[in-house]
């Protein structure tokens, strides 16, 4: 499959897909959005660009291991669990920084955190499944 | 649409179970497909809906008021989505694979494959 | 305690890499762990002694009222210092024994996994944490036992002690439970002292029953004892170990630590001494037919138990003080036995008692210690087996019912535990000369050393037991809290018990000299294949495993729309008995709310539907179904969730683009049905699409009372700090079901990444 309207629109997008992606990560506690959305965004810009040149030159050029982002988002999720912990609140309580609000990304706290681990993790599943069937 | 929405599951289910029960492996996956959005709406529905009052606390307000949609089948129904997907994806490569080492496409000639070769 | 038992599991966990370093000397390392118990275990007992029963709390799931409760007291102490005890000769004497066998780090890890559960099994004070360290000692030793994996004949072993110990284990628990439920704890110290409440529950018996089956399969009673000689298959340091000082007394163990419940009860008592003296007298007989010296010892242990059982029958004050000697009498001689089998094999290769002979003159040390530990299993004195056989005799002698019936039982047994301790020590290591042509030589100190001390040991408690008199006393308190006090002598004055004994030992060397005289004749004695449990056992398996396949071949045939047809007959069927209790809904209740496009757009999601069914090209079923996904999408916006609409609008695409990347490849629909079974189709889930409209109505149409829809509401934005509550609620308040959710993701993910990888290289793909 090598179109060439594909091919150039697709350096266009893959920029503007992650952008949007991760605005959608980050008003997502407040708008409709989130992290399975945001996840679900990001992936498909690559997913267009492995289509067009494959997946194997996909992985090459952005740096991509599904793998590894499945893993980073399993652990970042942990992690933002763990964190409450030596708070000595539960495990996966929310904690957050309420006197701190950076703007665009709003307030930093454990969930968020989490949500992010949702994205890449959820980017990293469709990935590898675009990729795995896109191989040969 | 709250009379139409039952109708719409009960001919979802129906549609999805009668492609399940046909040997093509590409039906079998449609047929989880369409099972897969029945459950969902179903979930969705069961649950009560509320028409166009999302679970969006306005600017300036602390909680919700009356009339807004439950959020709790929605998250629910959230990740159902998404490990639907994931199933479905498990499923789809399993019919490539499958398509691979049986070369066929008749479910029923794959019913020996827990014998060793 | 709970330090004690965990740091032997951590232990376990860390022995290979230990072994890794300390290599031959790793057995030495490990032995410190039991030595170390052994001394704190000393220290307890003087608190014990002086202030009598110790329990240490400590919480596990307080709801349900499990703790890790330990209780220190006589009996548990008796068990604790023979684990730990035997347990550091036995490690020293493994880490020479498997020099150069493959694999000892995981022998390691599992002799000391089931060290550190069988502490935890005597020592326990709740029920349910006994079970626990209980199961653990069974799998535990099945790897143990299986440790020679590569031997067909020893996984079938190790399979038949853990089906037969764990099926024993699941009545167990059964009885375990009732037991609690009846005296309303769970914990042994108010179970021991619920009394009438208890006796008059209605499930005592069944508790009684169950728990007498459980402890039977451990302890190799008859008819389940064919498991312990088969276990021979272990490692010798092993079978010394598990399968007759320790593990198998757990059975024991428990019988023992619940008598005060059950003493009294009157199926208790007939159960116990009919089972006892049966298996008593069966493993006796059987032993001295037997020319293995590992197989001679096992049936000598089986009918150890059995009379270890016997005596807890009796259940009276002679009887329990006997049972506690019987156990420190029985585990010193017993476990240095098993130890001097291996060395013997170790060294000249052999277990066969015709072949070996004459080893004292090369295995001085080793001989000395066989000796010992042989004239104590005779009951010679001034041993202290003598002891042991001179208080059982009294306890047979003193019941009222069935005395002489008995007496003689336990004579008979007694009368060829001599004899096999002759064949076992005289015909290894004196006798006619060895047959066999490996130079045999003394083993290194290491291997030597524990059986000589338990020999000296039995010598030694035989003339001054008065070191651990109080000990046993102890013991026997916990076993019958009634009992007196305990002072045990070697001499008793001339009575019946002593002229039994004498009698005994002469005919039990008379029973020897005539299996000497006629090595052959034992060989001929074949017992009948059928009439032994153990062909049972393999008829039941083989029943077992034809009738899954029996099974398997019905149920799981393949068909996947025989498995779809039958799980929506059921459900079809169940759901209309439900569903006749309802009236048939009244459609249009809420017209009010109606707005033309709900049909329009439910129309062309039907419609859709209908042609992703129906069509006979997959590009065009894609398509349709593209449709309808959409068509979800846009409920769910209609009905105020956008995060779902984008959600699905997002995997219906990423849907359509793995079916275009996979299924241009795949052929066309090649297979179609014909119209009858068609029609049979179009029934079963037409049917079942009914029943699901009927039920989204009647579901729909009862009020609903959510407050969880008011908690989010609520909570959302002071305690979730987010204005868009799904996703609070996804993130926070219920974030650890996203996050099991994301692992079933990553799972998934990972399964595909393999079935590609794993796939790609074998065929090539031509469509």
């Amino acid at each position: 499959m090598n179109s060439t309207i594909l091919s150039t629109g697709i350096r266009i997008l893959i920029p503007l897909f992650l952008v949007f992606s991760l605005f959608l990560l980050f008003r997502g506690h407040n708008a409709p959005g989130g992290g399975f959305v945001a996840g679900l965004v990001a992936s498909t810009g690559f997913a267009l660009y492995a289509i067009n040149y494959g997946a194997k030159r996909a992985q090459e050029r952005f740096k991509l291991y599904p793998n590894k982002l499945i893993a980073w988002g399993l652990l970042l999720a942990v992690i933002s669990g763990l964190i409450p912990l030596f708070a000595g609140v539960t495990f996966m309580e929310g904690l957050w920084l309420e006197e701190i609000q950076i703007p665009i990304l709003g307030k930093p706290g454990t969930p968020i955190l989490f949500d992010i681990g949702v994205y890449l993790l959820v980017a990293g599943t469709i990935l590898e499944i675009i990729f795995s069937l896109w191989e040969e | 649409m709250e009379d139409v929405l039952p109708f719409l599951i009960g001919g979802l289910y129906g549609g999805g179970i009668y492609l399940i029960l046909h040997r093509s492996f590409v039906k079998l996956i449609i047929g989880l497909i369409i099972l897969g959005y029945a459950s969902n709406l179903m979930l969705f529905t069961i649950s009560r809906i509320t028409r166009g009052a999302p679970p969006l606390i306005p600017e300036g307000a602390t909680q919700l008021t009356e009339p807004f949609a439950d959020p709790l089948p929605q998250a629910l129904v959230l990740t159902a989505i998404v490990i639907g997907f994931g199933i479905q994806a498990f499923a789809i490569v399993l019919i490539k694979v499958g398509y691979l080492t049986g070369d066929t496409d008749d479910l029923d000639k794959l019913n020996t494959t827990d014998r060793l070769d | 305690m709970l330090t004690i038992i965990i740091i032997g599991f951590l232990l376990a966990f860390l022995a290979p890499f230990i072994h890794r370093i300390a290599k031959e000397y790793s057995g030495l390392v490990f032995a410190l762990y039991p030595a170390a118990t052994f001394l704190w275990l000393i220290k307890q007992y003087k608190t014990v002694i002086e202030y009598g029963t110790q329990i240490i709390p400590m919480e596990w799931v307080p709801s349900l009222g499990i703790g890790i409760d330990f209780r220190l007291d006589g009996l548990s102490l008796l068990f604790g210092f023979l684990i730990s005890g035997i347990g550091t000769i036995v490690l020293a004497y493994a880490g020479t024994y498997m020099k150069g066998v493959p694999n000892t780090d995981r022998f390691y890890v599992a002799l000391i996994a089931f060290m550190a559960s069988m502490l935890g099994l005597v020592f326990s004070d709740n029920i349910i944490s006994l079970f626990v360290f209980w199961e653990l000692t069974s799998f535990t030793s099945y790897f143990l036992i299986g440790f020679k994996h590569e031997y067909e004949s020893t996984r079938k072993s190790a399979l038949q002690a853990l089906l037969i110990t764990a099926g024993g284990g699941l009545a167990l628990l059964a009885g375990l439970i009732l037991l609690g439920i009846g005296a309303g704890s769970l914990s042994l110290s108010e179970i021991l002292q619920s009394g009438d409440i208890l006796a008059q529950s209605s499930l005592f018996n069944a508790a009684m029953l169950l728990i007498i089956l459980g402890c039977f399969t451990k302890s190799a009673q008859f008819p389940f004892h064919f498991w312990l000689p088969s276990a021979m298959a272990a490692p010798t340091p092993v079978s010394a170990y598990l399968h007759s000082a320790t593990m198998v007394k757990a059975g024991i163990f428990l019988l023992a630590r619940l008598s005060p419940v059950f003493n009294g009860a009157d199926g208790w008592h007939a159960t116990l001494l009919l089972f006892g003296a049966t298996t008593m007298l069966i493993g006796a007989i059987i032993a001295v037919l037997q020319t293995d010296l590992k197989k001679i010892l096992a049936y000598t242990t089986v009918s150890a138990l059995g009379l270890l059982t016997m005596l807890l029958g009796i259940g009276t004050e002679i009887a329990i003080k006997a049972t506690v000697i019987f156990i420190l009498a029985h585990a010193l001689y017993k476990g240095a036995l098993f130890l001097i089998a291996g060395i013997v094999d170790h060294e000249t290769g052999s277990r066969d008692i015709r072949k070996l002979g004459s080893l004292f003159r090369s295995m001085p040390f080793t001989a000395t210690a066989a000796v010992l530990a042989g004239l104590s299993m005779a009951g010679i004195p001034p041993l202290f087996g003598f002891i042991s056989k001179e208080y059982t005799y009294e306890s047979t002698l003193e019941m009222a019912l069935n005395s002489p019936l008995t007496t003689s039982a336990f004579f008979i047994t007694g009368v060829f535990f001599t004899a096999a301790a002759g064949m076992l020590v005289y015909m290894v290591f004196f006798g006619r000369r060895n047959r066999l042509n490996s130079p045999t030589r003394e083993t290194p100190i290491v291997m030597w050393i524990g059986p000589l001390i338990m020999g000296i040991l039995s010598l030694s408690l035989g003339f001054g037991s008065g070191l651990i008199s109080p000990l046993l006393e102890q013991a026997s308190l916990a076993i019958r809290p009634e009992n007196t006090t305990l002072k045990i002598s070697l001499w008793h004055g001339i009575n019946t018990e002593l002229i039994l004994s004498t009698f005994t030992v002469l005919l039990g060397i008379a029973t020897f000299l005539f299996v000497y005289f006629n090595p052959r004749l034992m060989s001929q004695i074949e017992i009948s294949e059928k009439i032994k449990p153990s062909y049972a056992y393999d008829q039941i398996m083989e029943g077992v495993v034809d009738m899954s396949k029996i099974v398997t071949r019905k149920v799981q045939n393949g068909y996947i729309r025989v498995y779809v047809s039958v799980m929506v007959a059921t459900f079809c069927v169940l759901a209309l008995i439900v569903l006749q209790n309802f009236s048939i809904p009244k459609i249009g209740v809420m017209w009010s709310d109606f707005r033309v496009y709900d049909i329009i757009i439910g129309a062309i999601m039907l419609v859709a539907c209908f042609y992703t069914v129906v069509a006979q090209s997959r590009l065009l079923a894609i398509a349709m179904l593209g449709v309808v996904g959409y068509g979800v999408a846009f409920v769910f916006i209609i009905f105020g969730a956008p995060d779902l609409a984008m959600t699905q609008i997002l995997i219906e695409t990423l849907t359509v683009v793995l079916f275009v990347l996979v299924l241009w490849k795949l052929p066309k629909y090649l297979i179609f049905a014909e119209g009858f079974i068609k029609f049979r189709y179009f029934l079963v889930s037409a049917l079942f699409g009914l029943i699901m409209t009927w039920i989204v109505m009647i579901v729909t149409q009862y009020p609903m009372d959510s407050h969880l829809k008011a908690f989010f509401a609520e909570n959302s934005y002071p305690r979730g700090m987010g204005r868009n509550v799904v996703n609070v609620i996804l993130v926070d308040f219920r974030s650890l079901d996203t996050l099991g959710e994301m692992v079933v993701l990553g799972i998934a993910a990972i399964g595909i990444y393999g079935l590609m990888k794993f796939n790609s290289d074998k065929k090539d793909f031509n469509p």
